[in-house]
């Protein structure tokens, strides 16, 4: 079917010629033991490097939970063909599984923590949010060499730097790789902060970077605020109606932000909604960590698949304002590094984009523009996660 | 000299075609998308400009 099938192959392969005694049973064993390192590894990230603890945190435990031996918590898991009432299951089950509720009602968080004032201000930033989500389909052009395309686009989608749409894509694709693809999203977007500058600066020159823009600040009327979360929804879910799950619970969370007659409930949905659904989707998704579906080739070259959408996401954005330049007068030249701000990890991106920029000449103050280019990044991840799911969907893959 | 591609080969060769395809053809109609929202927030922002220029004329007049 496909190569990756034939590296997998030659692994057993390798493994039977140079451990011809082992039986099945000490595999077993030896896999479990590796997932709880494994789920320890998470809990030691969420707590000392503070890498995305409300998420990390509980699928470190839930690994840990899943992989004790005899361990019935995650028995009944749609698929696994097991009967069981395991708790964990059940959250799958529920949760991701049949409707997807926990992704989409994280969303609802999301939308609520997001101000699009910076974008609705500078409306161009909208095509460094498009140009940004370039890795997602590079990368999953590259991994369909080895993948089925549903998978290859699965693991695509880890470039969108976006947890929820990562699940909910895979889960819609049906991908074997749910949980690696989650695992590596997550880890990625927790290391923006390392992996981007170091993108920015291979692909800008010292000059490009001192580049000194002005922002000049317009009021947004009230109306704009509320009326661009009802338009953003109806042109996405028209064009790609597969994204009108996404990008409709993110635009409500949003409405309920700006529509002003909600304010407890927008707080609810920041600071209460948004980090126990991550917590609950956390521990729903650690059935998944299981040894047989981890410590494959396969979870390698999500890694490698992973780390390469995630570096041409910010090239192709970087990429796209220097063609922009071109056109431009000397005088209104825009900064290149705001390019690298139009994926959807928020507000890490743009922070990333500001440091860069004032090591470059401290007088710069990108951060208003990368803002708004980190906004644009997450409606076009969540419109591209959708366009995917149309696309394949409808019987391509 | 040419050579025949055998059934899995031709399977696997229009499987990388489809990703290409359906890889640019996303990322297009994605681009598409921005640019009907990039139009509509132009037009949002200079009907409540306008609206806003002509409640200051108002209360310029009174």
């Amino acid at each position: 079917m496909d190569n990756f099938n034939f590296f997998t192959a030659k692994l057993n392969e390798l493994t039977m010629h140079y451990f011809p005694n082992a039986n099945q049973a000490g595999f077993e064993i030896a896999g479990q033991i590796i997932m709880i390192l494994v789920g320890i590894l998470l809990i030691y990230l969420a707590i000392k490097r503070e890498m995305e603890p409300t998420l990390l945190l509980p699928m470190g435990f839930g690994a840990i939970l899943v992989n004790i031996p005899g361990s019935v918590i995650a028995e009944g898991l749609v698929g696994s063909g097991t009967a069981g009432h395991g708790i964990l299951a059940w959250l799958y089950n529920v949760g991701i599984d049949q409707w997807e509720v926990l992704p989409l009602l994280l969303f609802i968080g999301i939308g609520a923590m997001i101000d699009f004032g910076p974008l609705i201000q500078k409306p161009w930033l909208i095509f460094v949010g498009a140009a940004g989500q370039g890795g997602i389909f590079l990368s999953m052009m590259l991994a369909s060499i080895f993948f089925p395309l549903k998978d290859a686009a699965a693991i695509g989608i880890i470039g969108a730097a976006d947890g929820p749409t990562a699940i909910l894509v895979s889960q819609r694709l049906a991908s074997q790789f749910i949980a690696p693809i989650l695992i590596v999203a997550y880890c990625y977007m927790a290391l923006v902060p390392i992996i981007q500058p170091i993108v920015l600066k291979c692909t800008t020159t010292k000059h490009e970077r001192e580049i000194k823009m002005t922002y000049s600040s317009q009021s947004i009327s009230k109306t704009t605020k509320i009326i661009f979360p009802i338009v953003v929804t109806i042109v996405c879910s028209a064009i790609a109606p597969d994204s009108a799950a996404l990008v409709g619970m993110l635009m409500f969370g949003n409405l309920l932000r700006e529509c002003g007659v909600l304010d407890s409930l927008s707080r609810a949905a920041q600071d209460i909604l948004s980090p126990l659904i991550s917590l609950v989707l956390g521990l729903a998704i650690a059935p998944m960590l299981n040894a047989n579906d981890l410590l494959t080739v396969g979870t390698l070259m999500i890694i490698i698949f992973g780390l390469l959408a995630f570096i041409f996401d910010t090239a192709c954005g970087v990429f796209f304002i220097k063609i922009a330049n071109i056109f431009i007068k000397k005088e209104n030249r825009i900064n290149p590094l705001i390019g690298g701000a139009g994926i959807s990890a928020f507000p890490m991106s743009s922070r990333v984009v500001q440091k860069v920029g004032q090591q470059a000449n401290k007088q710069n103050h990108l951060l208003p523009f990368a803002l708004g280019a980190n906004v644009a990044g997450q409606i076009g991840s969540v419109l591209a996660g959708g366009l995917l799911l149309t696309l394949l969907q409808g019987g391509i893959g | 000299m040419f050579e025949f591609l055998s059934f899995h080969e031709h399977l696997n060769e229009i499987a990388k075609t489809v990703a290409v395809e359906s890889g640019f053809l996303a990322w297009a109609l994605l681009a598409g998308a921005m640019g009907v929202i990039f139009i509509s927030l132009l037009a949002m922002n200079a009907i409540t400009r306008r609206a806003e220029r002509k409640k200051k004329e108002k209360e310029a007049q009174k």
